[in-house]
């Protein structure tokens, strides 16, 4: 029992580099920033006053005591602002404060801007709200508690704070971590618990639905056994993923496997946000980790070398 | 500090931990803390259930809107014929399936959401004078199915019109 508590106080309170958090941030505000350029297009359509859905009715349809749109367009309605003025205004001051995220400066005062801008962007949009932007969400939350600004940031360099191991850093690194295994257990479980996963024909109605289709493969329907190995890969990678990316080196081939499988979701159905924020979400989480294997991997291999080399 | 912030932390991932194995799916639903966590989930989806694509992602919706011009110019738009509400890209695109899946999950929400997408189109067409919304759910056959050529289940799930006076 005591060597359970001291592994588990262990895995919460040693000290960890805080490099994984920069990754985080960079990553997180990158991604942040390609999904605002490819809403651009589309911003008023969907945050208008007059878009798919009408502020009067997303408002309706809200809590009341969500911050909408409208909230903050009644503010800027004071300084002579129009709607539309503030919807663009919103989107740059995303733009900027994302920005001010990616690059470290001032990590926190610009983490809580993006996190509250997105916020009111979620509050607005319910109906259009999507994996995506729940997961991206959940990263700006933790960008906004955790010390995201101890590494690869401008903060660093200008000196207001310092890459220093600390147990704030541990505690966020393992809550990061957590969260991703509690997500994918949970995917993975259910999935399980549906026979149309075990046979293979969630995977093959997915692929062949018009939502998402994006090649011909009807054929898969003479080859069962595909979609079934594929839809029990799935299930596997995601259920066990908490048990895969915490042992060195089975992490390696884990992590691989994953991106894999989000790029296949990209790639097949459509959803190359979703599954660029799930592969950004686990290398963060683990792809330090990850990488630290393989270099560790490298020199027992080139050790090895050495020492055949020394016999011959 | 450093005690009530490992505190919160382990609430946190309590939290999500409940949530997503469905052990405080009771609790959701009582008044008393209904509000509450509906309001932490705001701030960081902590009583979220991730589990998606399951169980059922095969299931998709169709959206057909109909606009009259005149008695003779009628304009269909359907998701099942590349219909994409005129989005510039795939990603915005996207964002319509889960449009779908949420309007059809109430008759008030449907409501709402068809007049506010009719409201839209009116304003894209303003020589429109009546518009049909239509929300059909589409089911494909299994793969055995498919091969005994079975056909796609479609099922009309809501039908309104709007007409200017």
């Amino acid at each position: 029992m005591k060597l359970l508590t001291n592994k588990i106080s262990d895995f919460f309170t040693t000290p960890l580099s805080p490099k994984p958090l920069g990754i985080f941030r960079i990553l997180i505000a990158s991604f942040a920033l390609l999904q605002a350029a490819l809403w651009y297009p589309d911003w008023h359509a969907f945050f208008g006053q007059e878009g798919w859905i009408q502020w009067e009715i997303s408002e309706a349809l809200n809590e009341s005591w969500r911050l909408h749109l409208a909230d903050v367009f009644h503010l800027f309605e004071q300084i002579g602002l129009s709607a539309s003025q503030t919807v663009e205004i919103i989107f740059w001051l995303y733009v900027g404060s994302t920005i001010g995220l990616l690059v470290g400066w001032y990590t926190r005062v610009w983490a809580i801007l993006s996190w509250a801008i997105h916020y009111v962007l979620l509050s607005t949009i319910t109906t259009f709200v999507y994996g995506v932007d729940i997961f991206l969400h959940i990263s700006m939350f933790y960008l906004m508690v955790m010390p995201a600004g101890k590494a690869l940031s401008l903060d660093v360099r200008q000196g207001r704070t310092d890459s220093s191991p600390t147990w704030g850093v541990t505690l966020s690194i393992r809550v990061l971590q957590l969260h991703m295994c509690l997500a994918y257990l949970s995917a993975g479980f259910e999935k399980m618990l549906a026979v149309d996963w075990w046979n293979g024909n969630v995977l093959w109605r997915s692929l062949v639905q018009p939502e998402f289709r994006q090649f011909d493969l009807t054929f898969l329907a003479d080859y069962p056994l595909i979609a079934m190995v594929l839809s029990w890969f799935t299930m596997i990678f995601e259920t066990f993923y908490f048990i895969g990316m915490y042992i060195p080196r089975v992490r390696v081939f884990w992590l691989a496997g994953m991106i894999g499988l989000h790029l296949g979701i990209g790639m097949f159905l459509g959803l190359w946000l979703f599954g660029l924020i799930m592969i950004v979400l686990s290398v963060s989480a683990f792809g330090y980790y990850a990488w630290q294997d393989v270099k560790a991997m490298r020199t027992v291999k080139e050790k090895e070398e050495e020492g055949e080399m020394a016999l011959a | 500090m450093k005690k009530i912030i490992y505190s919160l932390a382990f609430v946190h991932l309590l939290l999500i931990s409940l949530s997503v194995f469905h052990l405080i799916d009771g609790v959701l639903k009582t008044k008393i803390l209904a509000e509450p966590l509906a309001f932490i989930s705001t701030l960081n989806y902590s009583v979220w259930r991730y589990g998606f694509f399951s169980p059922d992602v095969g299931k998709t919706m169709e959206v057909e809107i109909l606009i009259y011009k005149d008695s003779t110019n009628v304009m269909k738009y359907s998701t099942v014929e590349d219909f994409e509400f005129f989005t510039a890209n795939q990603e915005a695109a996207n964002r319509f399936y889960g449009f779908k899946a949420h309007t059809a999950a109430d008759t008030t929400f449907l409501d709402l959401c068809s007049l506010s997408a009719a409201t839209r189109m009116l304003n894209l067409h303003p020589e429109a004078w009546r518009i049909d919304y239509t929300l059909r759910s589409i089911r494909y056959p299994t793969m055995a199915g498919y091969r005994q050529q079975d056909t796609v289940a479609i099922t009309p799930l809501y039908t309104t019109a709007f007409e200017l006076y």
